[in-house]
């Protein structure tokens, strides 16, 4: 099982408390950091993978900040006041008035849906990524790839964007040994 | 629990060794018999306050105090930076690159080791320039802000570099250097063989991740004390100049 990187930001003793035994009960997540407020929210977030941010709506000022800094980063409000907020805003919402049955129903649905979109990370490289990851490491540019390849350049990268995410390799260096060890180049071919 | 002036050092290692890092950067040697913190920081002539600034930092990453740092001078923050550069450079990764040399496998034991050699080589080199970059160029922008600031006189020269060049500007980048580290621990940890000595690839990764936090640790303080504590002298310099408070010199 996949286990989700979480911050939480919340100001109440009792309700951190709460939600992190509920969290940590169910074993699918990682609580990385708790934070009282949102002060070094933004540090952690780029320091760690986290894939999930409970988050105290009333919390967070520079919220949009935050948002535009990380697309990928899913937002779920912890509502525990009467203050309007625009729910639309987040991935979901949990309310403290919640009863048992609607908290774990809510956790359920949350896991699943951002797993899905996590799921990339689990598949096996493709054999068109092979071929695009054979040329990375022979020191092809984007540009060479796709004329090599008869694509456009805007398609090697986004290859390129799933290979680094499935493989958790960043750099061409570090993919030219992937490629070497698993002899998709020779190493008398890499440069 | 934050560490005070009055706690016994040898208490305080015993609590958390890995604030043994944190004496080689302020050059404390280990026989403290029962001093206290304040003592041994008066006997290395150190400042009291700080080390236990960057002690408790290290102990206890929710310590975080960037305003508390930001009130120390300038010189005191770049040499802790510098010597902070000096452990990694002297001790963290010669450490590492020797532990990598050592790395033997049942097949393609030579390529394999070349693979990873070759990379952690092109690290070395990345981390280097890196430093050597703020070695040069930006630590010594600091230290003549902070002159300038004490002596109330500011060069031509420097009154350029802040008006064109000023700190922020500068950013500080770590970018592809951590990229590169993130590469290494997935290398080792997913795709390459065993090694025939399994514990030495246990102990490079540990060595990894402790080397990571702690260059976090480090872009933190440049990027939360030194930046915003220099772009403070630069206002400073521009504002007392207005009021006729700054010489300008050649």
């Amino acid at each position: 099982m996949k286990l989700l990187n979480i911050l939480v930001v919340e100001s109440s003793y009792i309700i951190i408390k709460g939600l992190i035994s509920i969290l940590e009960g169910s074993g699918r997540y990682n609580i990385v950091e708790k934070l009282p407020n949102h002060n070094r929210a933004n540090d952690i977030i780029s320091e760690n993978k986290i894939d999930l941010l409970f988050l105290n709506p009333a919390l967070l000022d520079n919220f949009y900040e935050i948002i535009s800094k990380n697309p990928d980063l899913k937002i779920i409000s912890v509502i525990s006041d009467n203050s309007k907020i625009n729910k639309d805003l987040f991935f979901d919402n949990i309310n403290v008035i919640d009863n048992k049955a609607d908290v774990v129903f809510k956790l359920e649905n949350i896991y699943k849906k951002a797993i899905e979109n996590i799921d990339l990370e689990n598949k096996e490289i493709s054999k068109r990524e092979i071929s695009i990851l054979r040329l990375v490491a022979l020191g092809y540019t984007n540009k060479e790839i796709a004329v090599e390849l008869f694509i456009s350049p805007h398609t090697v990268i986004t290859h390129r964007k799933h290979i680094t995410k499935k493989l958790g390799i960043k750099t061409v260096s570090g993919l030219t040994i992937y490629a070497v060890l698993n002899n998709i180049i020779d190493l008398t071919e890499a440069k | 629990m934050e560490f005070i002036n009055s706690h016994k050092m040898a208490d305080i290692i015993h609590l958390n060794h890995n604030l043994l890092s944190v004496l080689y950067r302020f050059n404390i040697s280990l026989g403290f018999g029962e001093k206290d913190v304040e003592t041994i920081c008066l006997e290395n002539n150190i400042n009291v306050d700080f080390f236990l600034e960057i002690a408790n930092l290290f102990n206890d990453k929710e310590y975080f105090n960037e305003k508390n740092l930001q009130l120390f001078s300038a010189k005191l923050i770049v040499n802790y930076l510098l010597n902070t550069h000096d452990y990694y450079v002297s001790e963290k990764i010669p450490e590492i690159y020797k532990l990598i040399l050592s790395l033997k496998f049942d097949t393609d034991s030579e390529r394999n080791q070349g693979l990873i050699k070759n990379f952690f080589d092109e690290y070395k080199k990345e981390f280097q320039q890196h430093i050597l970059r703020e070695e040069e160029h930006i630590y010594p922008y600091v230290i003549s802000l902070q002159k300038a600031v004490d002596t109330k006189e500011v060069s031509k020269l420097l009154l350029k570099k802040i008006k064109e060049n000023s700190i922020e500007t500068y950013g500080v980048e770590h970018g592809d250097i951590e990229e590169k580290l993130y590469d290494l621990k997935n290398i080792i940890i997913k795709y390459l063989p065993p090694p025939i000595n399994g514990t030495v690839s246990n102990i490079i990764l540990s060595k990894l991740f402790k080397l990571e936090s702690d260059l976090n640790q480090h872009s933190r303080i440049e990027n939360k004390v030194m930046i915003p504590v220099a772009s403070r002298m630069e206002k400073e310099i521009l504002f007392n100049l207005k009021l006729n408070k700054i010489k300008i010199v050649n």
